[in-house]
Order: structure tokens, then C-alpha cells, then sequence
């Protein structure tokens, strides 16, 4: 019953993704700037033969609603269509980064919880204590830094000062791996390659930080105050009228029931760690989608950029799918 | 008294608020035998509910007991560990709270919120099928039927009056001796009201289990219990046998109760309201605090802490005009 709901869920997507497609194809052709002039250089050799022989390749002679079917077509048949600066096809270049960008966004959101989730139940359960004080002013400085900053700071201290994390890459140059999902870390668990482990740890550990900071920082201070707001409810009352005790009213009673929104902000969170991730990963030198997209859009590259942004459209959708999923687990009251 | 099961001696709670020192509960003693059935009466706000909390040591801070001891079959349960108050909770003394919605955690089924009160004090030994039978039982024996289809229901799909026999089987689940129940009717409609205290009387006729009914209706206090207490702004100011409270009360405050209640048999009079608002609890006069709305009140009673006045053997009044009031009526 709930796997043909999650079923119907994602059937569901798919309109949101045509949709989509339909604003990213008009936004990017608003932006100024010709890719054929970018594709040839600013060089006068190319003569106007050549241009146009360019246009029509890439049919950008023809109407825009043209231009749109053409686009529309190909998304069905899974052909996001061919880099026009890198000369391969779209669909070849994201799956090539999109491994990267995945690991770090899940590094930064495991992060980013292993540090959230025991400082806003403490800070909560002893509000006003120093500790609560501590936390939350430094969940406010997590907000307030900007993840260039906080990166470059990282690697002055970390990576130059103690030399004991490497400053930028997935992977240490003498250390070798076989790719299997292009994720370095689950692919050296999957080939029992220790030494790449171990390695591929300390690449993600600076860039996930840093990614990660500013949602620890917010998922703390929901996770607090709704904490606070459930440890005053009655049904906590009860529970210690029961007998339980105090790790037993925190942990099951009322974390459960302050899951439900800090779930919600998690997953919109994922969303500012995709927007994140194009910042760190320029900073760390990371070869994920955030870095090339940067590029596709200084080049203006449309069939990347479109397709780019298809795939942070469909993980965003995804990830709020998962949510609310979670949802009817964490809150009986709501079904899908 | 050998029988005495709890005992509060000049219990005093506090709650600092920014306008000074609230003494919600202020000087109460009160005793509980076993198998006995008492009422605590008086409007809201008047410190019955946080008496009860006090004796299970649920003040959530700031507030706190500031004197006074509660006596547990003997022991002062104001000196145990926390671990060992733990071990009270729940089995021993068991509480059933008013909004039966609220006090019933949304996240999990009904069914295991009464398991897990089992579970916390050992009861079945921690076998899951032992329990869960146990839990059947306990769900039929409050009077939700069909308990093996319900076990798994959440709160949000139990009607009001079965959200409170939840409560009350979660109350039972141990056998405590002693039931304390706030307001347990007071956000149910009359008919299931009724149904209610019925369940009540049959636990303390069947189980022997001492039942201290919190309540602002007189009525029922005087339906349900053995001896009442009337509590006005923090202190117990009349207490007695029911019939002795009800039949003769002798302070105005007990009287001004009696006569708000409306009655059908009588000759059609007006519901005498009682004039004035209850005092501010942070700022208690020293002498009478139902002072400034007695009819009878002389500059006296302002002035000084009314003592307990022993009217008829058990019958105790806070009053300084007792003899007069006496008269009046």
C-alpha cells in the first residue's frame, strides 16, 4: 500500500521536471551573450559561412518554441544534448561529476548532523545552561560565515599551518583506486581499498565542514526550540509521571515528536548545500557538478547548463519526497 | 491514624515569577488513607493541581517544594534519590491528568504508551507477549472495546472519553495504591463524565486503590468522595467528611461553592455568584486571603494567619468567624 503511494510520489515528479525544463530553457536564452561567439572566439576568422553553419548545427537559427521542441524531445529520449565548449555529450559530463558532488553533499549533511542533532537536544534539555549559551552563540557564527571564508581559514590552518589534511582534490596522486560509482569513499569500502579510505576521509573532511557549517548551525537551533516547545507538552509530563527516565523522555518521547520539523528544514537544507557546494567546490579545487556548472555559464554553454540544473531540480524533488516519507513515519497523523 | 497511606505536612510550592514569590501551594496538610476516596476542591488557578504534582515531585522549575514533607507510607519522599523516585512514579502513585488528548504522546500507538508503563517498572519482566496481554486486559478492564484491534491505533483516532480510559489504564498498568486524578472528567461531556467516575468507583471497590479526585465541581467531589478538601488561593480552608462539608460548611468560601451550584429540585432561586476575584498569588494578604470577599469578613481577619479550627471531630475550618458564620446561616 505505501510502496504504490511512493510509486504514484514519483510518477508525480515527472510533470515537476518538465516544468522545469520549460524555465530553465527560457531563463538561460534571456541571459545576453551568443555561445556561437563564445564557441569561436573572438578571432575574425571565422567567416559568417562558418557561423551560420554553427547555428544551424545547434539549431539556433530556428524559433524559440522550435528551439524548445527540439530540447523537449531529446530530455524524453534521455539526450540532454552535446556540450558546445567541451565537445561531449551533457549527459557523459554530469554523470563523470555528479559522484563528486553527491559525496560532499552527503559528507556536509552527516556533518552537519553528528554536530546538530546531540548540540540542539542538549541545548535544549538544559536551556540557559552555559553550554545552551555557547552553542547557540556559535550556531550564530555558523550562520554568519560564508563558506568561502570559512574554507580558505580551514585550509590556511589545517592544510598549511598543521599539514595534516591535504587542501584541495578527491585523491592524493600515489594513491590509487578503481571507480565503481565514481564516490571515492564507497567505492575504496567496496574494493576493501584501506589506504584510498583513509585518503579519500581526509579529502571530504575540509570541504565537508565547510559545506556543512552554516546547516549545522540552523538545524540546531530548530531542532532547540522545538525541543524546548515539545519538553513542555503534557504527554512529556505523563512520561515522567510513568516512572521514565530522563534519557527515556528526551530520547523517545519528546525527540520523536521534535523530529517532525527539524525533518522539514533538513530537507530544504539539501537545497542550500546543492547551491553550496558550487562555492566549496571551487575553493577546494573539487571536480564535481558545482565547479562545472560555474564554468557553463561564464561559456554560456546552454545544453550543459540546462542540464545541470535538471539534475539539482530532480534531487531537490527527490530529497522532499524522502522527506516526506519520513514524515508518515515520524507523524501517524499523516499519510501520503 | 495507623492506615495512613500519604501525608503532607505543611507542604509549601513556590514558583518565582517576575512579580515576586508565587506560593501556589501554601502550607497544605492533608492526609490519604488506604482505599480511600478523597476530593480536592476549589477553582482554578487555587494550587489543587500543583499539590498533586508536588507529591509526585513534577514541578517543572523554576518552581520548586520549599518546605514542608510528604510522607509515603512513611518515608519522605522529598528526601528520596531521583532513581528512587522514579520507582515510585507510576507504580506506587499513579496520575491521571486532564486534557487526555495532549497527555497522550501524538508519535506512538495507544496500545504501547500502556505497554511501556509495564515495561519502565519490570512488571511482565520485560516479556513482550506477557505484556502485551497484560495490556488486553487492562484495555477491557477500563472499557475499550475491542482492545486487539486498538492496541495499534494512534491518540488522534481514540474518541475523547477513550483517550481518557487509555489514560486511566496507563494509571493502572502497575496497580499503584494511589490514583491521583486531575480533573479526569473535566473536558469530557457529561454522559461519558459519568461513564468515568463509574470506572473509578469500580478500580477503588475492586483493587482497594486510594483515589484523590482533583476538581473544581463540588458536586461531584461530593458524589464521588469520603472526605473533601476545599482549597482556596493555595491553602486548604475547610476539610472534612463529605457530609460534614456539604451539610454543614462552615466557611463562606465552602458556602459561596455550595450555593453556586444550580439545582433542579429546589424552589426557583438566583445563583448566588461569589463577589470579587480570587487574589493575586504573588501577593497573598497575610491574614485570610477570601478576606476581601466574605460578607463577614472584620478588619481581623486581614491581619493575622488564620489557624485550623476543629469544628466537629475531623471537620477543620480556616476561619476566624466560625461561630458566627455558624449563626448567619
Amino acid at each position: 500500500m505505501k510502496a504504490v503511494k511512493i510509486l504514484e510520489r514519483m510518477l508525480a515528479t515527472i510533470p515537476i521536471m518538465f516544468g522545469v525544463a520549460i524555465i530553465v530553457f527560457f531563463f538561460i536564452r534571456l541571459t545576453p551573450g551568443d555561445p556561437v561567439d563564445i564557441m569561436l572566439g573572438r578571432s575574425a576568422a571565422a567567416t559568417q559561412r562558418e557561423i551560420e553553419q554553427l547555428r544551424q548545427q545547434f539549431h539556433l537559427d530556428e524559433p524559440l518554441h522550435v528551439q524548445l521542441g527540439y530540447f523537449l524531445g531529446d530530455v524524453l529520449r534521455g539526450n540532454l544534448g552535446y556540450s558546445y565548449i567541451r565537445n561531449k555529450p551533457v549527459v557523459e559530463l554530469l554523470t563523470e561529476r555528479l559522484p563528486a558532488t553527491i559525496e560532499m553533499t552527503i559528507g556536509a549533511l552527516l556533518i552537519s548532523l553528528i554536530i546538530a542533532l546531540p548540540i540542539g537536544i542538549l541545548s535544549a534539555v538544559r536551556q540557559n545552561s552555559l553550554l545552551d549559551r555557547v552553542s547557540m552563540a556559535g550556531a550564530f557564527l555558523g550562520i554568519s560565515m560564508p563558506g568561502f571564508w570559512l574554507g580558505i581559514i580551514l585550509i590556511l590552518f589545517f592544510a598549511v599551518r598543521l599539514q595534516v589534511l591535504p587542501a584541495q582534490g578527491r585523491l592524493s596522486y600515489d594513491v590509487h583506486l578503481q571507480e565503481i560509482t565514481g564516490m571515492y569513499v564507497l567505492d575504496s569500502l567496496l574494493t576493501g581499498n584501506w589506504r584510498a579510505l583513509e585518503d579519500s576521509l581526509k579529502h571530504l573532511l575540509l570541504p565537508s565542514i565547510t559545506l556543512g557549517a552554516g546547516v549545522a548551525a540552523i538545524i540546531a537551533r530548530v531542532l532547540r526550540s522545538s525541543m524546548l516547545e515539545v519538553l513542555r507538552s503534557d504527554y512529556i509530563k505523563l512520561a515522567r509521571a510513568k516512572g521514565a527516565s530522563e534519557w527515556g523522555v528526551v530520547m523517545k518521547h519528546a525527540l520523536r515528536n521534535a523530529l517532525i520539523p527539524t525533518v522539514t528544514v533538513v530537507g530544504l537544507q539539501v537545497g542550500v548545500l546543492l547551491g553550496g557546494n558550487m562555492i566549496v567546490e571551487t575553493v577546494f579545487s573539487w571536480p564535481g557538478l558545482g565547479r562545472l556548472v560555474v564554468d557553463a555559464i561564464f561559456n554560456r554553454d546552454f545544453p550543459l547548463i540546462q542540464g545541470a540544473v535538471m539534475i539539482y531540480a530532480i534531487t531537490f524533488v527527490l530529497t522532499n519526497l524522502v522527506v516526506d516519507i519520513l514524515y508518515t513515519y515520524l507523524n501517524p497523523k499523516i499519510t501520503l | 491514624m495507623t492506615d495512613t497511606l500519604l501525608e503532607l505536612k505543611n507542604l509549601t510550592t513556590v514558583f518565582p515569577t517576575r512579580r515576586g514569590l508565587v506560593h501556589a501551594v501554601a502550607d497544605v496538610s492533608l492526609s490519604l488513607a488506604h482505599g480511600e476516596l478523597l476530593g480536592v476542591v476549589g477553582e482554578s488557578g487555587c494550587g489543587k493541581s500543583v499539590t498533586m504534582l508536588s507529591v509526585l515531585r513534577l514541578i517543572s522549575a523554576p518552581g520548586r517544594i520549599a518546605s514542608g514533607q510528604i510522607l509515603f507510607q512513611g518515608r519522605d519522599v522529598l528526601k528520596l534519590s531521583n532513581r528512587e523516585m522514579r520507582d515510585i512514579r507510576g507504580r506506587d502513585i499513579a496520575m491521571v491528568f486532564q486534557d487526555p488528548l495532549t497527555s497522550l504522546n501524538p508519535a506512538f500507538p495507544v496500545g504501547e504508551q500502556i505497554r511501556e508503563s509495564l515495561r519502565i517498572h519490570h512488571i511482565a519482566h520485560n516479556h513482550f507477549a506477557r505484556e502485551k496481554d497484560r495490556v488486553l486486559q487492562l484495555m477491557t478492564e477500563v472499557g475499550i472495546s475491542s482492545p486487539t484491534d486498538r492496541y495499534r491505533d494512534y491518540p488522534h483516532q481514540f474518541s475523547g472519553g477513550m483517550q481518557q480510559r487509555a489514560l486511566i489504564a496507563i494509571a493502572l498498568a502497575c496497580e499503584p495504591k494511589i490514583l491521583l486524578a486531575d480533573e479526569p472528567t473535566t473536558s469530557l461531556d457529561v454522559t461519558i463524565q459519568a461513564q468515568i467516575m463509574d470506572l473509578m468507583r469500580r478500580i477503588n471497590d475492586a483493587r482497594g486503590t486510594a483515589i484523590v479526585l482533583v476538581t473544581h465541581n463540588l458536586d461531584l467531589a461530593a458524589e464521588f468522595c469520603q472526605r473533601i478538601a476545599v482549597m482556596y488561593a493555595g491553602r486548604i480552608v475547610e476539610i472534612g467528611a463529605t457530609d460534614q462539608v456539604v451539610e454543614s460548611p462552615q466557611h463562606p468560601y465552602t458556602r459561596g461553592l455550595l450555593t453556586c451550584i444550580p439545582r433542579i429540585a429546589a424552589q426557583r432561586t438566583r445563583i448566588e455568584p461569589i463577589p470579587g476575584n480570587v487574589p493575586d498569588l504573588a501577593n497573598v494578604p497575610r491574614g485570610c486571603a477570601f478576606a476581601d470577599r466574605c460578607s463577614l469578613a472584620q478588619p481581623i481577619c486581614q491581619q493575622e494567619l488564620v489557624p485550623f479550627c476543629e469544628v466537629a471531630p475531623g471537620h477543620k475550618v480556616r476561619c476566624l468567624r466560625v461561630n458566627d458564620a455558624g449563626g448567619a446561616t
